[in-house]
């Protein structure tokens, strides 16, 4: 266990040192919901989703004379999944939470299935923000953390405000280059090696229509 | 190093061949919707000067492309990185940075058999169609570049590797190498009978065929002739029926276990593994001679199989599984893998495979199960099906077929229970399941992406919980298991992780 007697000489603001039954898992700190606004946002999403779609239900309905039970049946039916996965939708929006720890980035989801997920910041290789045309109104931001491997995101964090998303995007960033640094110092011939790697992506001015080197830089 | 290859050169002539044949591979794989429309104007009768002229017409297009191609090829090392020209209208380049270069692989085509020509393929991760391809390159060449391509890991033992070997003998490693495993032909012989899946598509299939295809061929005067013996001489008695039956299914599986042992041996007979530098390097082929290279750093996850008829031979398969998600995990899932290993074989081989981040060097002898509640929880599902068939039709044997059926799934599902496990191994992470076969999985907690603890209300309760363990090769999954088990598991990979920046892919 080299690595954690190397921890607290790396000035990388290591955690107090406490008595074994006080210790948390990461699936036991607390955590920061996401914005209220979200929420609200989810709700007219549900509005936009399925009122159109209830309304061209009952349509079509009236115009293929379906007989008016069935019709009535048709549209319940319709209304009530609606409620359904709105009620969803809502409940899932509220769970969500993240938290931003010494050493790595914890998201919590999910209603039925609930999920903590903790990506420590050495394996985190790129974070994305986006902004979809109704977050855009909302002033949402979704941010998203990808580490090697299939190509999808681990964390995919929806719902924070443009001032907390991009000095959150940026804490992310610069936290996975200290780990990077900061490990670089002992005299790891590995390490050493993984260091000049990242410096010379950096200088490399060349590419960014070229598919193999910019897809390496994020690693 | 030497300052060969720094200068942008292209490729040999014969490389057209391999690229007319990309060029003719690619048209067919995307021309599928042609065919119909050709095999209609067929039966229509074309005539046939426009076939011939059709098809002169299209090899001449592809010929023109290959030589287009070749020529416009070009590659270069320089300053540590990989640079590859190509295209005439479309102009593409590549530069590969040497240390991106997962794996380099030496292959015989063979149309190259006899030019004592091979093809190198370089992959990279992260790109998922970008491997580079140098075809038509002679055994002294592909090694010289190899060596200027893997030059990554710091190494002096590929410096005095200058060896002009004989055309034939990509089999035959340098001499800084230390040989891990070798494979007889007999090992192989056991490795493709005992991994033939097709043994029980054989079964399945065997019957339900038997069962169908009677009354269809029933009037081919053959056939007629078959059943008539048949009928004579078999079906005097259900004894001689069943017997009849049988032998039909055992004769083919053989079959089917036949061209598994037989592509197992054309695949990789005489089969060597050596290790130089912490790269692993599998030789064999008889068809078409393969040389893989993969560093120890980049496995993932080593995963130990033995299929239902291994169990018999007490024999295992290990892959070594790479990142995910691009071509070469495929490449790998078939090609890096050490087949018909003894228990004693998998201690002295993983003894001597020092570079890999897990340490364990045999399999563990028992493992914890994961809580039942992951049975009944699905248990009561399968039933659910013939008994709402049961009261709207009654029994018959539709239903009956439903209740088997049910009940199939059920052992299925328990035995899969039975086999779900885990045993912690100080930075190592084993993870068992399985059905009838069983397999290890052996991953080392250093090179985790992510943790992902799961509970529903009831598993809270019970204080379970699901562990997802994120890897680059895919996620790994123990449901079911105590919370606190599951937390020390995640906890012992995040405390690993924290400071270990090294690249793990």
């Amino acid at each position: 266990m080299a690595d954690d007697l190397k921890g607290p000489t790396l000035s990388l603001g290591a955690r107090q040192r406490q008595p074994p039954h006080e210790w948390l898992s990461f699936d036991q700190e607390p955590l920061t919901q996401v914005e209220a606004t979200y929420i609200q946002q989810v709700k007219l999403e549900n509005l936009l989703l399925f009122v159109p779609l209830i309304i061209v239900i009952a349509v079509i309905g009236i115009l293929v004379n379906l007989p008016s039970l069935g019709l009535l049946g048709m549209v319940t039916t319709a209304l009530l999944l609606a409620g359904l996965i709105s009620y969803g939708r809502h409940k899932v929006a509220q769970s969500l939470a993240y938290g931003v720890f010494d050493h790595e980035f914890v998201m919590q989801q999910g209603v039925i299935w609930q999920q903590k997920i903790a990506l420590p910041y050495s394996r985190l290789q790129h974070v994305s923000l986006s902004q979809g045309p109704l977050e855009r109104r909302f002033g949402q931001h979704t941010l998203k953390c990808f580490s090697a491997g299939s190509g999808s995101a681990e964390i995919t964090l929806p719902g924070l405000s443009s001032s907390v998303a991009e000095s959150l995007r940026q804490h992310l960033l610069a936290k996975a280059a200290l780990v990077r640094q900061a490990s670089s110092a002992p005299s790891d011939i590995e390490a050493h090696d993984n260091l000049t790697d990242t410096t010379e992506l950096a200088s490399q001015p060349n590419a960014p229509s070229d598919p193999a080197t910019s897809s390496d830089k994020h690693e | 190093m030497s300052s060969r290859f720094t200068q942008w050169a292209s490729l040999s002539p014969w490389s057209i061949i391999s690229f007319s044949l990309h060029a003719l591979k690619m048209m067919l794989s995307s021309g599928y919707a042609l065919i119909p429309v050709i095999y209609t104007g067929w039966q229509q009768g074309f005539s046939s000067p426009w076939v011939i002229l059709v098809i002169g017409a299209i090899i001449l297009a592809i010929t023109t492309f290959a030589i287009v191609q070749w020529s416009q090829y070009r590659f270069r090392v320089q300053d540590h990185k990989l640079g590859i020209k190509q295209g005439l209208l479309f102009k593409r380049t590549h530069e590969i940075p040497l240390n991106k270069i997962q794996n380099v692989r030496l292959e015989q085509p063979l149309y190259f058999r006899p030019l004592g020509l091979f093809s190198l393929v370089v992959e990279t991760a992260g790109s998922k169609q970008d491997e580079a391809v140098l075809s038509a390159v002679n055994y002294r060449q592909a090694m010289q570049l190899k060596q200027r391509l893997f030059i990554h890991a710091p190494t002096q033992a590929v410096s005095e590797q200058t060896e002009t070997a004989p055309v034939d003998g990509a089999a035959t490693a340098p001499s800084a190498s230390s040989i891990v495993v070798q494979k007889q032909l007999k090992d192989l012989l056991i490795f493709g009978l005992y991994q033939n899946n097709l043994f029980w598509l054989s079964i399945i299939f065997g019957s339900i065929l038997g069962q169908l295809n009677w009354d269809k061929i029933g009037d081919n005067v053959f056939a007629q002739a078959l059943w008539q013996w048949y009928q004579t001489t078999i079906a005097t008695s259900l004894m001689s029926e069943l017997l009849f039956a049988l032998s039909v299914l055992l004769l083919l599986s053989l079959l089917l276990a036949l061209i598994s042992i037989a592509s197992a041996v054309l695949k990789y007979h005489p089969y060597k593994l050596s290790l130089r530098n912490n790269t692993l390097h599998r030789t064999g082929g008889l068809l078409a001679k393969q040389h893989d290279v993969l560093a120890l750093s980049r496995v993932q996850l080593i995963r130990f199989n033995q299929p239902i008829l291994g169990r018999l031979f007490k024999r295992w398969t290990a892959n070594f599984k790479q990142v995910k998600g691009t071509e070469i995990e495929q490449h790998a899932k078939r090609h890096m893998l050490i087949p018909s290993m003894t228990p004693a074989e998998i201690t002295s081989v993983f003894f001597k495979l020092t570079g890999l981040k897990s340490r364990a060097t045999e399999l563990p002898s028992h493992y914890q199960g994961i809580d039942i509640g992951w049975f009944w929880r699905r248990a009561y599902w399968p039933p659910l099906v013939p008994l709402l068939a049961v009261a709207l039709q009654g029994l018959n044997g539709f239903t009956q077929l439903m209740w088997l059926a049910a009940t199939l799934v059920v052992i299925a599902l328990y035995l899969r229970y039975r086999q779900w496990g885990y045993r912690l191994q100080g930075h190592d992470l084993w993870i068992h399941t399985g059905m009838l076969g069983h397999s290890w999985q052996l991953l080392s907690l250093t090179k985790v992406q992510h943790v992902c603890i799961s509970q529903t209300s009831g598993q809270r309760r019970k204080h379970l919980a699901t562990l997802h363990l994120g890897m680059a090769s895919g996620e790994q999954t123990i449901p079911y298991l105590s919370i606190t088990d599951a937390r020390l598991i995640a906890e012992t990979a995040l405390s690993l992780t924290k400071y270990d920046h090294n690249n793990w892919i």
